[in-house]
């Protein structure tokens, strides 16, 4: 065996046991054949777009739209549910964030508005990017999507400068914390809408998103108006706490389940993927909520922080276990070598 | 679901298969970048990512396998719907180029001094 069969046969390692039983052979040949100078057997590297591929190779045969195993499958309506659900859950900051931007007309060169100013992008690339999904512009959806991080990146690199405490940014932990719920439904776009996935029902994604985004524009107008008991922060809080929205999913997620059916256990999983991305928003809330005023003898934001940051965690790892139980149970692919 | 078009790389790999009967991995790759002139090999991987999802689509199927010099080679042939699939996409693309010929013929370009078209 020459070094170069040697790295490319420890290149495919990243591909899943069962395809290498089936494929390994076959591509080891195919690859040999095309580098045939005696030097670059012994010398040569996979290159780098046969490195990609095989990482891209490597990814879809773990998560697909259509094709491979039916855990494959099922991984793949997971990350994409898991996507959509996400990016629902942004809408009121994107809402909120906008709006309070529309009401501030004057452009204000200054870290601290710059920094609000890129939040503000961040959320509405992915407002952006789930309407174009919804609209079959998968393209579109991650272009908004890249615009998302790109955005997201540098406003916690400006949360990091050294000056930024001066203009009340603090450090980037609590930056880091907010957007990482952004940077999981992104990855979970990446990875689950490729060129073959299907398009996601646009009614009910539709609806939902309306509905919340209609929520959070009633709540905005009345939230002044109704007075400043001690359980107003507690739904003050409501554009970044739509962790909230995967707890009432949660709930509903039996009386869903029997019309799913099968699908619980993607359900499940996908919840379990969205409460276990919002758990770094509240905990990282938890040093503000600390902060704020407390309402006649009790901290209703930091209880409601507290349970909020809990109640995520637990339907984290209760649905993460249901999902893994489901997924376990699905056929595992044969190993064995067998012609395509 | 939107029916989207034939990826270039499937309907190369059909095209390879229809035209010369089955064929291995190996030879799918250097017929595929001979009829793709100005293009770089396939990569493996991407070659066996794409013969998956054929083979899954039903549009390519297994033909049969041989050791050539200690190592496995397996035959891939095109089936019928792989045939009516590649059929369908030549329409399509030609029916495009006619469509590009049309409007190249009617825009009449100007030329400039220098010969480039402006």
């Amino acid at each position: 065996m020459t070094d170069l069969e040697r790295r490319y046969r420890a290149l495919l390692r990243v591909l899943p046991r069962w395809y290498r039983a089936q494929r390994e052979e076959e591509m080891v040949a195919t690859f040999m054949a095309h580098r045939r100078d005696p030097n670059d057997r012994e010398l040569g590297w996979p290159g780098r777009r046969e490195f990609w591929a095989v990482l891209a190779l490597a990814g879809s045969t773990r998560i697909t739209a259509q094709h491979g195993s039916p855990r494959a499958v099922v991984l793949g309506d997971v990350v994409r549910l898991a996507a959509l659900l996400i990016l629902l859950a942004q809408v009121p900051r994107t809402v909120a964030s906008t709006a309070d931007l529309a009401a501030s007309p004057v452009f204000v060169l200054r870290l601290d508005y710059v920094y609000y100013y890129l939040v503000t992008a961040a959320y509405l690339s992915t407002t952006i990017t789930l309407i174009a999904l919804l609209g079959g512009r998968p393209r579109l959806a991650r272009v908004c999507a890249a615009v998302a991080v790109a955005t997201s990146l540098v406003a916690v690199v400006l949360s990091a400068l050294p000056v930024a405490f001066e203009y009340g940014l603090g450090r980037p932990g609590p930056a880091v914390a907010l957007f990482s719920s952004v940077w999981v439904a992104i990855a979970c776009v990446v990875v689950g809408f490729t060129r073959e996935a299907p398009a996601p029902p646009v009614r009910p994604w539709s609806l939902a998103a309306g509905c919340i985004a209609l929520l959070t524009v009633v709540w905005m107008a009345i939230r002044d108006t109704i007075g400043n008991g001690y359980w107003l922060p507690v739904l003050g809080d409501l554009g970044s706490s739509s962790g909230w929205m995967v707890i009432v999913a949660a709930a509903v997620l039996p009386f869903v389940g029997r019309r799913l059916g099968s699908s619980v256990g993607r359900w499940a999983l996908a919840l379990a993927i969205v409460a276990a991305a919002l758990v770094p928003d509240r905990l990282s809330y938890l040093q503000i909520a600390r902060q704020i005023d407390v309402f006649d003898g009790v901290r209703g934001p930091l209880v409601a922080t507290s349970i909020q940051a809990a109640l995520l965690a637990t339907v984290a790892a209760v649905l993460g276990s249901v999902g893994v139980y489901t997924y376990r149970r699905l056929p595992a692919p044969a190993t064995g070598a067998s012609a395509a | 679901m939107i029916q989207r078009p034939m990826s270039e790389q499937a309907f190369l790999v059909l095209t390879v298969l229809a035209a010369a009967g089955p064929k291995h991995g190996y030879a799918i790759m250097q017929a595929a970048e001979a009829l793709n002139a100005n293009q770089p090999a396939l990569p493996v991987a991407t070659l066996y990512g794409l013969l998956d999802r054929l083979v899954a689509d039903e549009l390519v199927e297994g033909d049969r396998e041989e050791i050539h010099r200690g190592r496995l080679r397996r035959y891939y042939r095109v089936t019928p719907a792989g045939l009516g699939a590649l059929a369908a996409e030549a329409d399509r693309v030609a029916a495009n180029v006619r469509a590009a010929r049309r409007a190249l013929r009617s825009t009449r370009p100007h030329t400039s001094p220098s010969g480039g078209v402006v």
